[in-house]
């Protein structure tokens, strides 16, 4: 399992994931390739649907990142989206889904080398975990 | 449009001048944005987190409307509005000519690398031997970017090539800050150079290339040459990629006609070092404030990690001194923010680790303002802050540890000794270097400590005509403050080009009045201003400016995409394999062509490109570069020409994202054809963006008629706009009728009386004394507000008259011109309703306007600004109401301003601050009581020189040049006693005398007066604007107050667009910050619509009709209050121009009938099955 390549999707807010992301670029923080950074307006967008067809599509794991609590630049748009990832991971554990899959974490827009650790660690996490029973399960 | 008004001129690029520059930008005005320092930001740039929120909060600067011009990305990452030119490393020597028509000489220094073809790879700083302290991190160093002029010749440069490995980035290295008297010197180089071992005060400093970029992303986002420590070696010229250097580069000098200037070039930090007593400079655990800031960051020195300079172990115990450089005999004023930036930083360091123990040593805890008492109540019972009262003596550090011992004089007049690991000195604002300069060159007076001079009815007008400033230069302010000048500054400028319109000449208006009411000969309408009355929105209901247009649908034939890989002169063609992407994506289904270019960036490639898209007919584009935000703009723009919608262009992040930090070069490709499919798979379901093609009302409704509103509807006047001013009361003025004196104006009724008799003849202006809004329908530009009116509106006879008789006929709805001013080219229309019983409209008395109660007004228009203002809390302690002598401190300056005041038996005065004011129940301060206090003491000390006065307080809040007033106070005799909130003073009357004991806790005794007048300063509290806020849709907060948008960056407005509030609505504020706030308000009138009609939407909601059930859910979700219901199909709908885009209510949305344009689930679901393949 040790050459195991995770594929981890990541909806990035605009404002401040998306932009730690760009910030740790500029300042070469070496990372894993595995996230697939897809951008969003604003984490509180992300639907749960969006986090199970990356799941049944073929991801290994998901990771929402928003700005801090209370530093929305929609407002409360995080909280928003704090609330429906709990939600769908409490429904996800009853089911019995891996709902450790699914990470929701807040890296504002200066917290260039949080965003590279996140990365580091998830890619390290998943990686030991194997990969999704999920993934193409798509037909169950 | 812009042209023939002429361009304003910004001189300063911190966070003032930008917003300043948003601001004209938005309202049209073409902005040139100058400053002498490599990149924009100023000091914003180094402040990770802001007050009272402790975090960023720098997103919501940008402009709401029309945000997919500008708003793309954070105003950290960029600044890319069309009408905004940003000029770095460039300085204003001279100014001729008058306002409207400056010359102005700018000096551009050698600009030695090419911001237009660097590409911030950082080649060149891997190949430069030259290390300097990294001046964004350790701002001892920092000092504004020396002057073209005061370069030495590069000869007499000493060379000091690097020690050592070069440091990498995130490690700390160790370098030398030298002995005090140097720490000032213009020449970084020396502090490397006497680099030695064993030498005291070694900081942690990340070292930085003589080569560099003040900070990732700075903007512009190139890189830039210290010529001070430069040795000329040219081996970065040998490895630019770019050839983007050029060491003999010279600088140069251009003209260019201005309107008008906006200075704003901010302030520099206190520097301590001459200061010995703190040892800053030689104990290396004495850092300032911006120090300890960057320590804090993320990308900060140590990477957030909060290390002791001296040894690099964990801070345990923190020590903040207050008023280090404020509030002393040489420099006599406050500077504002120190108090409030020492409790962030205390609260941030505890959120890093809660057990560091945080001490505050100050001697007033000046937390004025409405949020900013509860963040010191947050400080010090959610985190435990301590805070200690009194002023350090003096720092020493123990010579084995590192350890610093302060020695202070405590309240009880006994000397304590305590140890810390760290001391953090609150340094206060000092002019920023070169302003001195700035000022005498343009002939603009400075006060006596170097800031720009203004006056108090006139906060943001220099001594010179066309010429203003705003932030930090017009004195020591925080960030709020300096939005809310920046704003007036713009909208003062924005009126001087207004003026240039007409035949105005060089002639100086200088009559001290206090608003610019513009005189017959400036009444030329601008054609920017004014909306054809055929083309104003007719709807007059809940539905007004919704959109019934369809939008516009995708282009029915089949997509062509065209797929750009930008290599980056191998930056990103080494890390990837930029050929095995090109092949990839010429496979991808709709993708007509597919190829790589060296740089995009640059003119020549970006033509390529252009030209390819137009040969092979392209529509959709998608750009595989680096960072988007400088490029995509100019990206779009370009394309435009091969007719590719901007809409219609993705850039793909594959150097940072990508390129830059992955090593493995066939799964850093792998990842980048994954974000290349997701964009390709994401083009194929844009839609186009919706016109923006509706119409803005211009009329403004302004709701109070005192001082704020009548200057707000004076400035908006001024800038061509037709106000109506709403006032409840029989009169304006509201309460600054009742003052008679400020502290910085001895006469303030007459300067008053001079502008409500300005405000009047103003024609633009349409005053309904006794009037009040009871219904607000509508959305920014198109607002229909219901009056209730009690008498006539003052002007509009003539119209009244025949609207009256011309509805004879039965008609429930008459349309009129609304005044002479604008029957020209009404932009705002009246309709009157009758309200309780049809009028009698009889022909023989029709001549008389309608009159009495019971009549409604509608009246359309595009904006709204609250200025409902506040009153003077009555209290029920202190036996006030049941004692005459007891009065508050309004009664007592009308009682010092009556005649005969001199000859009343008064010999001693009380007076006790902060009456039923931050307390539990009013937990904010009012900001105001403490001048009030001054002035009337001053007052009565003037009339009565033996009276005794003593001021009982808590925190005496004479911020900024307040400061001043209170040294003469206490020079002059005045006593000032502290009470605890916990020991509030006890008030009784005995014997016909009445007696007030108080316990001061700092000199711990018992005081008891017999004043012959007690004067309460009991602050300000909001009228009661519930049922205005109901109207409205707006929130007050649990004080009354209206709570604004976002409490530092955008102080005028709310979620909801189109309505600001400023004065007293929106919380306690003096007089020279209402006017500010009048002015800035006026300015978020003008960038909202002075566009004429709604912006394009790019990123919006949009409905499905057919799937929308009316739950409603959408529009309780909604924070903007875009959402409505369509009553008569019961549906939701959304208002594209108050949509941000945030896709909230499209998640909420049960029956999927809401969806994202630009970004919707298609679009989405594309995207993911795209980079899982």
């Amino acid at each position: 399992m040790s050459d195991f390549e995770p594929k981890i999707v990541g909806f990035f807010c605009n404002w401040c994931t998306a932009t730690a992301a760009d910030l740790a670029g500029t300042t070469r923080m070496q990372y894993p390739p595995n996230i697939r950074p897809i951008r969003v307006m604003c984490s509180g967008t992300v639907d749960p649907v969006y986090v199970i067809r990356a799941l049944l599509n073929g991801a290994d794991a998901v990771i929402v990142g928003g700005c801090r609590p209370g530093d929305c630049h929609y407002v409360s748009g995080n909280m928003k989206a704090r609330r429906r990832m709990a939600i769908l991971k409490t429904i996800m554990k009853s089911l019995g889904l891996a709902e450790d899959r699914v990470w929701l974490r807040w890296i504002s827009a200066a917290e260039g080398p949080k965003f590279a650790k996140i990365a580091r660690e998830m890619t390290e996490e998943i990686r030991k975990k194997g990969p999704s029973e999920m993934a193409g399960a798509w037909e169950a | 449009m812009t042209s023939e008004q002429g361009t304003i001129l910004i001189v300063g690029a911190g966070v003032a001048g930008v917003r300043a520059a948003l601001e004209l930008a938005q309202a049209g005005r073409q902005v040139c944005l100058i400053d002498t320092a490599p990149n924009i930001g100023g000091t914003l740039s180094q402040l990770d987190n802001q007050f009272p929120t402790n975090h960023c909060g720098m997103c919501k600067m940008l402009p709401t409307l029309g945000r997919s011009r500008v708003a793309e990305f954070c105003l950290r990452r960029s600044l890319n509005h069309p009408n905004i030119t940003v000029m770095p490393h460039t300085e204003l020597t001279a100014l001729e000519g008058w306002p409207g028509a400056f010359q102005v000489t700018l000096r551009k220094a050698a600009r030695y690398v090419d911001p237009a073809r660097c590409t911030a790879c950082g080649v060149c700083a891997q190949v430069c031997p030259v290390e300097i302290p990294d001046a964004f991190n350790a701002p001892s160093a920092r000092r504004k970017a020396p002057s073209p002029d005061s370069t030495p010749p590069m000869a007499a440069v000493p060379i000091v090539p690097s020690q050592g490995t070069p440091s990498s980035p995130g490690t700390a290295a160790v370098a030398l800050r030298t002995p005090d008297s140097e720490l000032r010197t213009p020449n970084p180089n020396l502090r490397i150079a006497e680099k030695t071992p064993g030498v005291a005060g070694v900081e942690i400093t990340r070292l930085r290339k003589a080569i560099g970029i003040r900070y990732p992303l700075a903007i512009p986002n190139a890189y830039s040459i210290d010529m001070q420590a430069c040795t000329k070696c040219g081996a970065c010229v040998e490895k630019c990629p770019t050839r983007a250097i050029d060491l003999a580069a010279r600088e140069s000098t251009a003209t260019m006609q201005v309107g008008a200037v906006v200075l704003s070039t901010g302030f520099d930090e206190f520097d301590p070092a001459p200061l010995g007593q703190f040892g800053y400079g030689r104990f290396p655990n004495v850092v300032t404030s911006i120090e300890f800031e960057r320590l804090l960051s993320g990308m900060g020195p140590t990477g957030g990690a909060l290390l002791r300079p001296s040894d690099g172990k964990p801070v345990k115990t923190i020590a903040f001194l207050q008023c280090v450089g404020s509030r002393e005999r040489k420099r006599d004023f406050c500077s504002s923010a120190c108090c409030m930036y020492a409790m962030k930083e205390a609260m941030l360091a505890k959120d890093l680790d809660s057990t560091i123990q945080a001490a505050v040593f100050f001697m007033d805890m000046r937390a004025f303002g409405r949020e900013y008492h509860k963040y010191y109540e947050r400080a010090k019972k959610e985190y435990g802050v301590e805070f200690v009262r009194c002023r350090v003596s003096r720092v020493r550090q123990r010579a084995s540890t590192k350890d610093l011992e302060l020695s202070a004089f405590m309240a009880d007049g006994n000397i304590t000794k305590r140890e810390f690991d760290l001391v953090v000195l609150s340094v206060g604002q000092t002019p920023s270097k070169g302003s001195a300069r700035l000022l005498e060159t343009l002939g603009v007076q400075a006060n006596e400590w170097g800031f720009c001079r203004t006056s108090e009815a006139s906060p943001v007008r220099t001594s010179r005509e066309g010429v203003f400033v705003c932030g930090s230069l017009a004195g020591p302010k925080d960030i709020r403050d300096s939005m809310t000048e920046a704003c007036a500054a713009a909208a003062e400028a924005a009126s001087v080009g207004k003026l240039e319109v007409g035949t105005r000449k060089s002639e100086q208006v200088s009559d001290g009045s206090l608003f610019r009411v513009p005189t017959s000969d400036f009444q030329v309408p601008s054609p920017n201003f004014r909306v054809p009355a055929s083309t104003l929105p007719k709807t007059g209901h809940a539905q007004a400016g919704v959109s019934c247009v369809p939008p516009p649908s995708a282009p029915s034939h089949k997509p062509r995409v065209g797929v750009f890989v930008c290599a980056c002169g191998g930056e990103i063609g080494r890390k990837l394999d930029t050929g095995k992407l090109v092949e990839w994506s010429k496979m991808q289904r709709d993708v007509e062509l597919a190829t790589e270019l060296g740089y995009l960036c640059f003119d020549d490639d970006l033509k390529e490109m252009v030209e390819a898209a137009k040969s092979q007919a392209i529509d959709r584009v998608a750009i595989a570069a680096c960072v988007p935000y400088g490029f995509k703009a100019k990206f779009e723009r370009a394309l435009a020409d091969a007719g590719v919608a901007p809409e219609f262009v993705r850039v793909v992040n594959v150097r940072e994202h990508v390129a830059w930090v992955h090593d493995d070069v066939a799964a850093a490709t792998e990842k980048a054809t994954a974000l290349v499919g997701a964009a390709i798979a994401q083009l194929r379901y844009e839609l186009p963006s919706i016109p923006g093609s509706e119409q803005l009302d211009q009329g403004v409704v302004v709701v109070g008629g005192g001082l704020c509103g009548m200057a707000c509807a004076s400035a908006l006047a001024a800038l061509g706009f037709d106000v109506h001013l709403v006032e409840k009361g029989k009169t304006l003025c509201g309460n600054a009728a009742d003052i008679r004196h400020t502290l910085d104006n001895p006469d303030f009724a007459t300067v008053l009386n001079r502008a409500r008799a300005d405000i009047e003849s103003n024609k633009r202006v349409h005053v309904h004394l006794e009037s009040e809004v009871v219904a607000v329908q509508g959305h920014v530009g198109g607002f229909v507000s219901t009056l209730s009116v009690c008498s006539k509106p003052r002007r509009p006879q003539p119209e009244w008259r025949s609207a009256c008789s011309d509805a004879q006929g039965g008609a429930d709805e008459r349309r009129v011109a609304a005044s002479d001013g604008a029957s020209d080219s009404p932009a705002t229309q009246i309709s009157s309703v009758p309200h309780a019983s049809p009028l009698p409209l009889r022909r023989d008395v029709a001549a008389a306007p309608p009159e009495g109660e019971g009549t409604t007004l509608e009246i359309k228009h595009g904006a709204l600004v609250i200025a409902t203002g506040g009153r003077e809390h009555v209290p029920s302690s202190y036996l006030f109401g049941k004692d005459e002598r007891i009065v508050t401190q309004h009664a007592f300056e009308k009682m010092l301003f009556e005649p005969g005041f001199e000859k009343r038996d008064i010999k001693s005065v009380v007076m006790i601050q902060c009456v039923e004011s931050r307390d539990e129940k009013r937990p904010y301060c009012s900001r105001i009581c403490c001048s009030q206090a001054l002035k009337n003491a001053r007052r009565l000390r003037e009339l009565k020189p033996d009276a005794q006065v003593v001021v009982l307080n808590r925190d005496l809040m004479s911020y900024g040049f307040r400061e001043q007033w209170y040294t003469k106070a206490r020079d002059n005799g005045v006593s000032f006693v502290r009470y605890e909130p916990e020991r509030k003073p006890e008030v009784s009357a005995k014997e016909g005398k009445l007696h007030v004991s108080v316990t001061d806790p700092y000199v711990a005794a018992d005081f008891t007066f017999e004043p012959d007048l007690l004067v309460l300063s009991t602050g300000v509290e909001p009228n009661d604007t519930a049922p205005l806020a109901r109207a409205l849709g707006l929130e007050l907060d649990c004080d009354g107050f209206f709570s604004e948008a976002e409490v530092k960056f955008r102080p005028q407005d709310f979620l909801k667009e189109g309505v600001f509030v400023c004065g007293l609505a929106a919380g306690p504020c003096g007089i020279r910050e209402a006017l500010a706030q009048a002015g800035s308000a006026a300015q978020r009138v003008v960038a909202a619509l002075a566009q004429g009609t709604t912006h394009p939407a790019r990123v919006v909601s949009e409905v499905n009709e057919r799937r929308c059930a009316g739950c409603e859910m959408c529009i309780a979700m909604c924070p903007y209050s875009a959402r409505v219901k369509d009553p008569r199909k019961r549906i939701a709908r959304v208002l594209e121009a108050q949509c941000q885009g945030c896709g909230v209510c499209a998640t909420v949305c049960p029956s999927g009938a809401t969806k994202i344009r630009g970004l919707s689930d298609k679009q989405v679901f594309a995207a993911l099955d795209a980079v899982l393949t």
